[in-house]
């Protein structure tokens, strides 16, 4: 048989083909999972050449396929995502455009006053019905300015779990619906049965009803996510508050001791210049040495560590850093406070940056307080063009497994400690531009960020 | 034997070291080929003719008021020279420790404001510690691997093996201390290192620290019981070269 024998017409295949290309978008920015060019142009064309050779099959279990797809995708390349998510986004962005493009079909035929068979019987109704249905997506998408971030967060959600799963189950539960009435009219068509129920009004009337409860399960889920999000940066806020009045507190005191330095000073130097004046060296040598040459060590010490923090422009950062590393000078920790050049906020979201900070200073903290000479080393400077920060801590044991103590639920002190880290990871995930190296050799354990 | 470098803009200072230096040379009977001392940056640079761990500098952070002109001396140096050895010696409120090891490897700080005994022990504990090093070349050869997103150095003989990460496009680095993760495909860092070795489709190993094969379960061993896969295909190629 000749290629071009092949039934393939834009009209049909063309819009097929479209349809498909318009669902991995859909879904590449639902699911902000960066899926290749070429899998969004060739998965379509594949799927196209299916329904040319199957056609009865792949239309009527078309709802199936965005699974099968992504199942596949899945085994190859660890997509990472929990069921509820796998099952979101493997039938919602085919029930989101069927359903604009129901709409559409409903709003032509409301405009044209034509019946249902008189509009197919026109040979480009699935081509504006698809044209149409993609722009009212794209109103629609803009409208609500649906935050796919915030779709995204609200998935893992731990609290929304329950709306989450039933908004999950009302997706695949009205695509079976329309699914199976779509069995039913095929089967009707082909003259087997006789169903004496309008099939196609009902399949209208459940896309336009399923509509409105997606709508508002999208707002109540996007709200609840703000809500929470919003609670927690005013947590932070106030965090930040009690932080920074107990770190000037902290820099006063270091400059009322400072003050009272001067003060010596001023009368060391008074009778250092009465024994110059007399010639008497052995007095000058036991006025330094008794006083003089111990205040550069007390000077030293490591409550002006703290002090080194100064050049932290962001004071969110400044707050709760200073708040972890005065926790860790109340508790005996040694520490070592490092900060060169002038640091403002890295590139990274601020929230994502203070939670990863306050988990690695916590487990930091956590760890060198065991040890016999407990330590902790922060550093936060820039090389290269990059911003680099570094948390080292002292540890029990000589070297701690890197890898594990990333693991959620994984504490190597008891239940319910363990997750931090693990949520670094997930916080991470999201960075191309973040490497995080972490090190464990000779009693240092020692977390190593760089920010391009 | 040592070729050692002063950059110090104060006259006192410059004496003092040179002081601590010489005394350290008569105590353990060790002798430097060379010992040259500079007020003047480019002066220190243009002095440099070789390279490798028998360059020892001394620097000074700030010199002349540019607070960080001796940092700035220290980069061009590791530019030029991965081995030399480099030693700030300086006030101690100028102490960054871990920022500077991290940017230059610098070997130690020296606090200016020691009594002279305390700094004398400093300075010769340094210099101790480069002659007894000098020679043993160690494999400090790093491996290089850069694209849009990531930057990542790191010692070869560190490196025990590469895998992708559960995050999509991402690759784990296990090394003898620990590990990293970046945005990367492991196809391409077995591009980039010809020294490295794709065992797997999702695993790039380093032959040279590989200690175990395990050719039934297609295991790879590593100290420390790190370990990986190596497929059917690719066991013979890894074995030839594992016993290279």
């Amino acid at each position: 048989m000749n290629f071009f024998e092949f039934p393939i017409t834009l009209e049909y295949e063309g819009v097929f083909f479209l349809k498909w290309v318009i669902i991995l978008l859909i879904f590449r920015q639902i699911s902000l999972y960066k899926l290749n060019w070429k899998y969004c142009l060739g998965i379509p064309l594949f799927l196209m050449f299916l329904e040319v050779f199957y056609y009865d099959i792949v239309g009527l279990f078309e709802i199936l396929l965005l699974p099968i797809v992504l199942t596949i995708i899945n085994y190859k390349n660890k997509l990472n995502w929990t069921k509820t998510q796998f099952l979101f986004y493997s039938f919602f962005p085919f029930s989101l455009l069927q359903l604009f493009i129901s709409l559409a079909t409903s709003f032509v035929l409301f405009c044209t006053n034509l019946t249902v068979e008189q509009w197919w019987e026109y040979k480009w109704s699935d081509f504006v019905s698809l044209f149409l249905g993609t722009i009212f997506y794209y109103l629609f998408y803009n409208f609500v300015r649906m935050d796919n971030k915030i779709i995204h967060s609200g998935l893992s959600s731990f609290r929304l779990k329950r709306v989450v799963s039933l908004f999950v189950a009302s997706v695949i539960t009205s695509s079976m619906l329309i699914f199976i009435l779509d069995v039913l009219n095929y089967i009707q068509g082909g003259g087997w049965i006789k169903v004496s129920v309008d099939i196609i009004h009902i399949r209208r009337i459940i896309s336009i009803v399923y509509f409105f409860i997606m709508i508002s399960f999208l707002f109540y889920i996007s709200e609840e996510v703000k809500k929470e999000q919003e609670a927690e940066l005013l947590s932070l806020k106030d965090q930040q508050l009690n932080s920074m009045s107990s770190y000037s507190k902290h820099i006063e005191s270091l400059y009322t001791q400072i003050r009272g330095f001067r003060h010596d000073y001023t009368n060391l130097l008074v009778s250092l210049n009465e024994a110059i004046n007399s010639n008497d060296m052995p007095a000058v040598k036991n006025i330094y040495n008794a006083v003089l040459a111990d205040s550069g060590k007390s000077l030293n010490s490591d409550s002006y560590q703290i002090g080194n923090l100064a050049k932290i422009g962001n004071p969110s950062i400044k707050s709760i850093i200073s708040a972890k590393l005065m926790e860790a000078h109340q508790k005996g920790i040694t520490l070592t406070v490092e900060v060169e050049d002038y640091m403002d906020s890295p590139k990274m979201e601020l929230l994502d940056f203070i939670r990863i900070l306050s988990i690695l200073l916590d487990n930091a903290i956590e760890a060198a307080e065991s040890c016999q000479k407990p330590s902790l080393v922060f550093a936060f400077f820039k090389d290269k063009g990059s911003d680099i920060l570094i948390v080292e801590n002292s540890t029990e044991k000589k070297r701690v497994n890197t890898k594990t103590i990333f693991q959620r639920g994984f504490s190597s002190k008891g239940d319910n400690r363990g997750i931090g880290l693990a949520n670094v990871k997930e916080i991470l995930d999201k960075y191309d531009n973040v490497i995080l190296n972490t090190t464990s050799v000779n009693y240092q354990f020692r977390q190593e960020m760089r920010i391009e | 034997m040592l070729n050692i470098f002063v950059l110090e803009d104060d006259f006192f200072q410059q004496s003092r070291l040179e002081q601590a230096i010489n005394r350290c040379m008569k105590e353990n009977q060790l002798k430097y080929r060379q010992l040259e001392i500079f007020g003047k940056p480019q002066q220190l640079l243009d002095a440099i003719k070789e390279q490798g761990n028998h360059q020892f500098f001394f620097l000074d952070i700030e010199i002349k008021g540019d607070e960080k002109k001796g940092m700035e001396i220290a980069r061009e140096i590791r530019a030029k020279d991965p081995n030399a050895v480099i030693v700030f010696v300086t006030t101690h409120s100028e102490f960054m420790p871990v920022t500077y090891k991290y940017r230059v490897a610098a070997l130690d700080f020296i606090d200016k404001g020691l009594a002279d005994s305390d700094f004398y022990d400093a300075v010769s504990s340094v210099l101790v510690y480069a002659f007894e090093n000098v020679g043993t070349t160690v494999a400090s050869d790093a491996f290089v691997f850069r694209n849009e997103h990531s930057h990542v150095q790191v010692p070869f003989s560190d490196i025990l093996y590469f895998e992708t990460s559960s995050t999509i496009h991402k690759v784990v680095l296990t090394t003898k201390t620990g590990h990293m993760e970046f945005y990367g495909k492991v196809s391409d860092i077995a591009k980039a290192d010809e020294r490295l070795y794709q065992s797997h489709r999702a695993y790039v190993v380093n032959p040279e620290n590989v200690t175990k094969i395990d050719r039934t379960n297609h295991i790879v061993y590593f100290e420390d019981d790190e370990s990986c896969f190596v497929s059917r295909l690719k066991l013979k190629g890894l074995i030839e070269r594992v016993e290279k």
